[in-house]
């Protein structure tokens, strides 16, 4: 098989790529999302979307996003992986998540969040693989049913996390977590985009 | 934005009068009101003469923009672009769907049978609803359901399946559909309107638990129910007025669906404050009708064209076109049953047995398994809150006294009734009674609200149980300036503890109880929903043990207030002693506190010592986690606890000491956890034979004592692990490459899933390639944990040695994570599959414990058993069909057969049957002389595949579906082609790993292939194929 190439997200050439990233993710999704979840991504946060091509084709796409979760932390969130389903299990999907992270981690991130089906053992094993922790389970958090985990990278720890909010003489990220609003993201996170992704290639 | 810009991406910054360029200028009645520089013309003005076309200015307008550049409302969220749907794509827009509902003839004859069946199936529909599923995805796709409502009737007249313009008939099936069907379906109707109320009412979380939105449909809401009461009795009574016009199976089918509607109407309908525990007559009378509906089901004919989503095409609803939920009839039964019993168990809590005993009912109710339904939480909230406010039974007060009383035993002045009636402020009662109303209050608040939490589902549980603490928390801080207050009123006199004087405190140390009880289940709970990963068992149980240690000093010391002879200096108007009773019960419960938190310790402990050693002994597999830091995440875990006061966080360097315990050796640690778990076996063993009475369970005794046997299940299973790796140790064989543990939550209590060290068996694996009858060779395969493999038809895995048994039985599933077996003959084929434990069988009667499925095939005969561990054995014929527990689907045409089944709810492919969820999935598809098989586990998901072509000898492809196997979830692939009845040609895409081949090594005869891949092209898998290896060994 020839060589992979990783490669970032480039939004001079969005007809093209655009395109590709839709198809990749949309294959298995039981609800496609519509052009505006893309470019909500894309266009806020290219910088963090990493492409694998194989000869000139796209066949592994990862797309996040890092903003200021609820006034606290800054926080990084993998809103979509996917991973042509013949390139699966070669560790593709793992190269995405490390390059989104470690893009993350210089633009300051303090933590990466995502859900994953709790079903979804594949997608669990990379995730933990590379440091993540369940955080918290979300009882039927996804729309077939099933519940997710709540996976957390921390990067900072809390005081690192307290200096930045009295540098911005916020406060409120020192406090506990209230309420959230766990569904906004409902249906970003596929429940499918994981699967056959191998934890032996992780 | 900062991200945006440094993309090389332009945020477009526009001004709101440019948006008008943009807008067409109509906006519906329902629209923002829009700014005032904005010249938006208000709806009502808005005639068709102010629409322009503006399709080329904005293609004009778009033209301009450079690639990457995006005009964007700051203000449009994730949210909304999540929501948006695009016009004209099928998945996106209901409005593309058929309007199958158009053309519905709800009055079309049916056959009796076709009744009973699309009754049944809406009852699967209201029970998925029921389960968390929408209307639209449920219930709203009964066309029937449909006719009736979309011409959205207020009353029982309008409600009918006549159609606007559709003629009356009298036929015998059209009276049928109108005298049965019509109030069968107006009863569920207005059924889910009543639960819609009853849910709305209580705190059940939304979309979560639940899913309320009737998308703008009146549910019959002004309909009264005793008008559908009686109609439903009409139904009854027309149906004894048939005669002999239908049989007595299908009367009696129609008999008991229409009684237990009009019984489920009058169920929900009912006044929960009206109830009282002799009010159960309706639910027993529910679940008697509901064995009818089960005991009749069998006439049933399904109608599938009576269902179907097209209706999301007009539901006021804003999600794309979404599958019907795909209920089973057996799922719909039980837990309809389940539904009953627990309905009117819940009533059990009007006999208000004293406030322990209540809470105690709360939490075993919410530990059923499985948990009780949304809309009984719902009603147990209702129950409960109707009996705390006014004029309930149990006042807040009341209930917090007893509470207070029960656990605490406070000075009787702090609770005396008296109180309330001294108006002197002098008086020092005026002051207690100031006091203990900001009591009342403050703590009555927190705790009616830890009620309605237990009612929550688990995961929500454990995350409010995170916020509550700190509620708590606070709350014992100012309790104890109230009980210091206090004092100066009640002139305690400060008793000899341990640690010096001190004073009772009993508002704060009740509240500190329940604190530290909260911080346990949130652990718990950690457990329980399988948050925490086993490498970090052994840190959480020892938080486990040290918040249930706390309790444990903190029931001792209010045992030492609660025993103390008291007699108040001030009461001297008042002689008598105190109640010994009162105090014989505080003293009696702080004792059983005691002795469940000793036994939770002491399990805890166990666990502690076991997991710690079997992490040192490389026995937990911890990733690699090349991010973030085991602090960082300890930071993380411990998040909830950092901000409480009493007891604290302990610093990370501490904690992994204390938990790591270096300073013990491994086979001291383990003789730790053995007398830990003993001792722990001994208190469940005391706590299950308590009297109710003393364990305060009175009102759920059997879920209590089950509790504790599951308990002393994992006492003994930690005991059990403990051994084996004591042995192991000694023996010198406690080492990652002789011993596999896996985590049992089946068979334990939920908190305290034991790990089973299993010996591996040095079980060398025989791949034996047959041609026939004839074997042609054989191949060992060592270490079958670090095996990659691939099964290929014909190839079948065998224990050697002398354990070597006839091709024709099936072969023991080599390994633990092994999923397959597979023999082939010319015209006969037997597939086993199965996890590793399973004990061998003849093919035809294969009935392991945790086969996964089996499948036989002779000629053009095939019977597929599949199950799961509960599953009975199933007939040797073909078995086909959807049933929770089938793992797999079967399609048979003559001289083919289609075998899929799938991970849920995935679509099928090409000639394929779907079926449920959590399949363990296989994919067959067969002809006379062409079979492959495809056997995923785990999350797979299994397509159609390529049509092979008869004289094609290739895999498939070497894509996804067929290579990359995982130890843990070996996926199995096979292809085999019978040429003639002689020869099998086998292809091998790739068997497993070549580094692992290296390590091969030879046994006797055998070729060992510990691992190596094996890229084949030809006929036959020679000995050439595992160097130097003589592997060929002909029988």
């Amino acid at each position: 098989m020839p060589e992979i190439i990783y490669t970032p997200y480039d939004a001079t050439q969005e007809p093209r790529q655009l395109e590709a990233i839709r198809t990749l993710i949309s294959t298995d999704l039981s609800e496609p999302y519509s052009i505006y979840v893309y470019r909500y991504f894309l266009y806020q946060w290219g910088d963090l979307c990493y492409m694998a091509m194989d000869e000139g084709t796209m066949i592994g796409v990862v797309v996040c996003k890092l903003e200021t979760h609820r006034g606290g932390p800054m926080r990084g969130y993998i809103a979509m992986l996917a991973v042509r389903e013949r390139y699966r299990g070669k560790g593709i999907a793992t190269n995405l998540v490390k390059m989104a992270i470690k893009a993350m981690i210089e633009r300051d991130a303090d933590e990466v969040a995502l859900e994953t089906e709790i079903t979804n053992t594949a997608a669990m094993r990379l995730y933990e693989g590379l440091g993540f922790l369940r955080s918290k389970r979300l009882h039927r958090y996804y729309l077939n049913g099933n519940s997710a985990f709540r996976l957390l990278l921390p990067l900072k720890s809390q005081q690192q996390q307290g200096q930045r909010c009295q540098d911005h003489g916020h406060d409120e990220c020192c406090e506990h977590e209230h309420e959230e609003h766990e569904h906004e993201h409902e249906s970003v996170h596929s429940s499918d985009e994981y699967e056959s992704v191998h934890s032996s290639d992780v | 934005m900062g991200e945006a810009e440094s993309n090389g991406v332009n945020h477009l910054a526009y001004p709101a009068e440019d948006l008008e360029r943009f807008t067409i200028k109509e906006k519906g009645p329902n629209s923002i009101p829009a700014p005032a520089t904005s010249p938006i013309i208000p709806a009502s003005q808005a005639t068709m003469d102010s629409f322009r076309d503006v399709t080329a200015e904005f293609f004009d307008a778009s033209e301009k923009l450079e690639i990457g550049q995006l005009i964007k409302d700051p203000y449009f969220t994730l949210l909304q672009a999540v929501g948006a749907l695009e016009i004209m794509d099928p998945k996106m827009d209901s409005g593309m769907l058929l309007a199958e509902y158009e053309s519905f003839d709800a009055l079309q004859p049916r056959l009796p049978e076709e009744v009973v069946g699309i009754m049944d199936q809406l009852l699967c529909h209201e029970m998925a609803w029921h389960a968390g599923s929408a209307l639209s995805q449920t219930l709203f796709t009964s066309l029937y359901i449909d006719r009736l409502l979309s011409s959205g009737p207020s009353t029982l007249a309008e409600a009918t399946f006549q159609g606007p313009h559709g003629k009356k008939t009298d036929t015998p099936e059209a009276q049928l559909l109108e005298n049965v069907l019509q109030p069968f379906c107006v009863g569920l109707i207005k059924c889910c309107c009543h639960v819609n109320h009853q849910i709305l009412t209580e705190q059940i979380y939304e979309e979560e638990d639940f899913v309320t939105q009737v998308y703008g449909v009146n549910l019959l809401e002004e309909v009264k129910s005793g008008e559908i009461v009686a109609l439903l009795e009409s139904a009854l009574s027309w149906l004894e007025g048939t005669g002999n016009l239908y049989s007595e199976e299908i009367r009696n089918a129609f008999k008991y669906r229409l009684l237990l509607r009009k019984s489920l109407v009058l169920v929900f309908s009912g006044e929960t404050k009206e109830w009282s525990p002799e009010t159960t007559d309706v639910w027993v009378t529910s679940l008697e009708h509901v064995k009818g509906v089960e005991e009749t089901s069998r006439v049933g004919r399904a109608v599938p064209a009576a269902f179907s989503i097209s209706v999301q095409r007009k539901l006021a609803s804003q999600v794309p076109p979404r599958a019907m939920v795909n209920y089973p009839f057996r799922d719909a039964i039980s837990d309809l049953m389940r539904f009953c019993a627990e309905g009117k168990d819940i009533l059990k809590i009007l006999d208000f047995e004293g406030s322990t005993n209540l809470v105690n009912y709360f939490l075993n109710f919410m530990t059923r398994q499985p948990s009780p339904s949304p809309y009984i939480r719902s009603l147990l909230q209702s129950v409960f809150f109707g009996q705390v406010e006014n004029p309930g039974k149990f006042p807040i007060k009341q209930l917090l006294y007893d509470d207070l009383k029960e656990l605490c035993y406070p000075a009787d002045i702090l609770l005396d009734p008296q109180n309330d009636l001294v108006e002197a402020p002098q008086d020092p009662r005026f002051e207690i009674n100031k006091r203990m109303n900001w009591f009342i209050e403050r703590a009555g608040k927190s705790f009616l609200e830890f009620f309605r939490n237990i009612c929550q589902n688990r995961s929500r549980l454990r995350r409010t149980l995170c916020h509550s603490i700190l509620d708590w928390d606070s709350l014992q801080v100012e309790a104890e300036e109230v009980d210091s207050e206090l004092r100066q009123f009640t002139n305690e006199e400060a008793t000899m503890t341990a640690n010096g004087p001190s004073f009772a405190f009993p508002l704060s140390s009740w509240v500190y109880h329940y604190k530290l009880r909260q911080m346990e289940w949130i652990m718990l709970l950690g457990f329980e929903l399988e948050v925490f990963q086993t490498h970090e068992f052994a840190g959480m149980y020892w938080y486990l043990q040290h918040y249930t240690r706390t309790r444990i000093s903190h029931i001792e010391r209010m045992l030492q207030f609660a025993n103390r002879p008291t007699p108040s200096p001030l009461l001297e108007r008042r002689k008598e002693p105190r109640s010994n009773q009162a105090q014989a019960k505080s003293l009696s419960l702080l004792n059983f506190y005691l002795l469940e938190a000793a036994g939770v310790q002491e399990l805890a402990g166990a666990m502690i010592s076991l997991f710690t050693a079997l992490s040192r002994l490389n026995l937990l597999k911890k990733p690699p986690q090349p991010f973030s830091s085991d602090a960082l995440r300890y930071e993380v875990r411990m998040k909830p606890f950092f901000t409480i006061g009493c007891p604290e966080v302990v610093p990370f360097e501490d904690f992994q000491s204390l938990v790591g315990d270096q300073e013990m050796e491994t086979p001291e640690l383990l003789e730790m956890a053995s007398e830990s778990a003993t001792d722990a076996k001994r208190n469940f063993d005391q706590l299950s034979k308590l009297d109710a009475r003393i364990a305060r369970v009175v009102l759920c005794e059997e879920r209590y004592r089950t509790s504790m046997r599951e308990m002393m299940r994992s006492c003994i299973g930690v005991g059990v692990a403990t051994a084996v790796l004591s042995k192991a140790l000694q023996e010198g064989k406690a080492s990652p490459e002789l011993l596999d543990v896996q985590i049992d939550r089946e068979r334990y209590h939920p908190s305290f899933p034991a790990p089973k060290i299993v010996v591996k068996k040095r079980q060398n694996l025989k791949l034996i390639f047959a041609s026939n009858t004839t074997i042609v060779a054989t191949v060992t395969i060592d270490q079958p944990l670090r095996f990659n493999q691939h099964v290929i038809d014909g190839w079948v895995f065998q224990t050697p040695g002398n354990d070597q048994r006839p091709l024709h039985q099936v072969p023991r599933s080599p390994v633990g994570n092994l999923r397959s077996g597979l023999q082939q003959h010319a015209h006969n084929l037997h597939v086993t599959t199965r996890n590793g434990d399973t004990e061998r069988a003849p093919p035809t009667t294969i009935k392991p414990l945790y086969i996964g499925a089996a499948l036989e095939q002779q000629l053009h005969n095939l019977s597929l058993a599949p199950r799961n561990g509960k599953a009975q054995h199933r007939p040797a014929t073909v078995h086909v069909g959807p049933a929770v527990d089938i793992l797999a689907g079967i399609q048979q045409g003559p001289n083919a057969l289609h075998l899929l089944g799938i991970d849920g709810g995935v679509d099928g492919g090409a000639s394929v049957h779907v079926l449920d969820a959590d399949v363990d999935a296989a994919l067959v598809e067969h002809h006379p002389h062409h079979l492959h098989i495809a056997l995923y586990s785990g999350q797979a998901r299994v397509r159609s595949r390529p049509q092979q072509s008869p004289g094609e000898t290739k895999l498939p492809a070497p894509d996804g579906e067929v290579q990359g196997c995982v130890a843990d979830y070996v996926r199995s692939c096979a292809l085999a082609q019978g040429v003639g009845d002689q020869i099998l040609h086998i292809h091998v895409l790739r068997l497993v790993r070549r580094e692992a081949c290296q390590e091969g090594r030879r046994r006797g005869q055998d070729c060992v292939v510990d691992g190596a891949e094996v890229v084949d092209s030809g006929l036959v898998c020679t000995a050439d194929q595992f160097p130097g290896e003589a592997g060929v060994q002909t029988f």
